[in-house]
């Protein structure tokens, strides 16, 4: 495997990771047939990692929802059972690419009160390893000794602050800690009633 | 590319992902370099999970740019009330005051013993201290009671999804009512509503539920996509539920309810777990179905969605809305 994860991390930090949630819940309200939401995101993650020249990439967050517009479409051609909602829904996520509009970038400063707020939901030792090792930078060692618990247990902490967090960005991220924004407002719309049988 | 076959779910993909990020920040011994390459190809949803793993800590870094302090911090705007105050309690706890604050017992890291509530029309996400993550409907409450070999969960009252983080050792147990559900890595929720038998569905993984108090009565294995119903004189009772079916239960985690040809009065009694606000309906129109998909705690949106589709009249009184065929006019 040639790529350099490491550097390509923050790009994905900076211009998928806190879109997530608003791709994922496009996605759910989908509700396509055969596919889970995960793995699409995960596919999604694959595909974008394994491109090469990510700086490149002049609209990060469009390109993430055509990625994952484009993972849905093969899906839907691979599988036999052609599912109808899943096609005349797909529009819904250009829609959500459009409306990536550079008022709606998010600032710096809001990434780092997200992580903040997010950390906060950690308990305690956990959050505190995490800043320990990758904010303070100190070595899995340096931490054990800090908070007297065993190297294992720091790398236990670290495992489990790191899927919590990538549970968390997924699910809660931006859309509900900024429930003011038009975004929101814009779902009202699609809130349909079918009357069904008489 | 999806793959069909025998598979780990996405959340155990996304744990190992998280493992692998976790030690990868050292310097990994050859042997290890060589099983994390091997991991990463055998399917593409690794390499997902695992770019995913890498953004969050470099994430982690960028904000770490303010310095430490400010992640530790209570954050400016915390979701919930309650969660706020947990949260100043850690975070006094983190600045280095007394640990053992109020009811927050901390014994160890993983030792753990809370209480969690939501009101009427909330929602709440909780990690855990062993990074098993709960999300509460609404009107539900919880109480927490971790110890070194037991997961333990009394559901009081409402219904909870668990996410359980895998470990053999230390079984995750829910408790609701008289009926036990015992877990040790995988995904399902618990309601227990006034009147009705206590319900159990698995969206992951296996879990089994048994009743203690009745000895002759035999634990059930419950697989994915599998309702139970255990009601309070009678067997459990079980069936598979479509995967579609699953994703529309579990709708209210985005704070929706999704209905696929459900009667009108199955849809209010539904909305009135949400909302003080009632819906009540004309005895004629109980049977009418609706399909779509709603803001659960807005009966009133829902109810003016069904008047103007299927042409009814809606009226608005102290109590709540009431929906009935429309007047004829003179």
């Amino acid at each position: 495997m040639g790529i350099d994860f490491q550097e390509k991390a923050r790009w994905l930090a900076r211009n998928v990771l806190p879109y997530e949630s608003i791709l994922r819940s496009r996605l759910r309200r989908m509700f396509l047939h055969g596919m889970e939401v995960d793995d699409i995101i995960q596919e999604m993650y694959a595909r974008i990692v394994s491109q090469p020249a990510l700086e490149a990439i002049r609209y990060p967050r469009q390109y993430a929802f055509q990625t994952a517009t484009a993972i849905v479409i093969d899906h839907v051609r691979r599988s036999r059972v052609v599912s109808i909602t899943a096609v005349g829904s797909l529009d819904q996520l250009e829609v959500a690419a459009l409306d990536a509009s550079p008022e709606q970038q998010l600032e710096f400063r809001e990434d780092i009160a997200e992580v903040a707020q997010l950390l906060a939901l950690l308990p305690e030792r956990t959050r505190e390893v995490l800043i320990m090792r990758r904010v303070e930078g100190l070595s899995q060692q340096e931490t054990a000794n800090k908070l007297s618990i065993s190297e294992k247990t720091v790398e236990k902490h670290m495992a489990q602050g790191v899927a919590a967090l990538m549970a968390l960005f997924g699910r809660g991220g931006k859309s509900s800690s900024h429930p003011s924004k038009p975004k929101r407002a814009d779902d009202d719309h699609e809130y349909k009633t079918l009357p069904s049988g008489d | 590319m999806m793959i069909m076959n025998t598979r780990h779910s996405p959340r155990e993909i996304d744990q190992r992902a998280a493992e692998w990020a976790a030690r990868c920040h050292d310097v990994l011994m050859p042997q290890d370099q060589c099983a994390f390459e091997v991991w990463l190809k055998a399917d593409p949803r690794h390499v997902g999970a695992y770019a995913k793993a890498e953004a969050v800590l470099a994430q982690l870094d960028r904000a770490g740019a303010a310095g430490a302090d400010a992640l530790r911090l209570p954050p400016p705007f915390p979701r919930q009330e309650s969660l706020k105050r947990r949260t100043m309690l850690v975070g006094s706890a983190a600045a280095g005051l007394a640990v053992a604050a109020g009811g927050a017992t901390w014994l160890t890291g993983l030792l753990q013993q809370e209480s969690y509530s939501t009101r009427i029309g909330e929602i709440k996400e909780v990690v855990l201290a062993d990074g098993s993550m709960v999300t509460l409907n609404t009107d539900s409450r919880i109480d927490v009671h971790y110890t070194k070999y037991r997961r333990k969960i009394h559901l009081i009252q409402g219904e909870a999804l668990f996410d359980v983080a895998k470990n053999q050792k230390r079984p995750f147990i829910v408790t609701a009512g008289d009926t036990q559900v015992r877990a040790v890595g995988t995904s399902f929720t618990v309601r227990l509503l006034p009147q009705q038998p206590v319900q159990v569905l698995v969206r992951e993984g296996v879990v089994e539920i048994k009743r203690p108090q009745v000895p002759q009565a035999s634990p059930v294995r419950l697989a994915a996509n599998t309702v139970a119903i255990a009601p309070p004189d009678a067997p459990i009772s079980t069936e598979p539920v479509a995967r579609l079916q699953v994703s529309r239960d579990l709708a209210w985690r985005e704070g929706r309810l999704a209905f696929d040809n459900v009667s009108l009065a199955d849809a209010a009694r539904q909305f009135a777990r949400y909302s003080a606000i009632g819906i009540s309906i004309s005895p004629d129109l109980e049977n009418q179905t609706v399909t779509g998909l709603f803001v659960s705690n807005d009966p009133v949106g829902f109810a003016r969605a069904v008047a103007i589709s299927l042409n009814l009249q809606l009226e608005v009184n102290s109590g709540g809305v009431r929906l009935s065929r429309e007047q004829v006019r003179r």
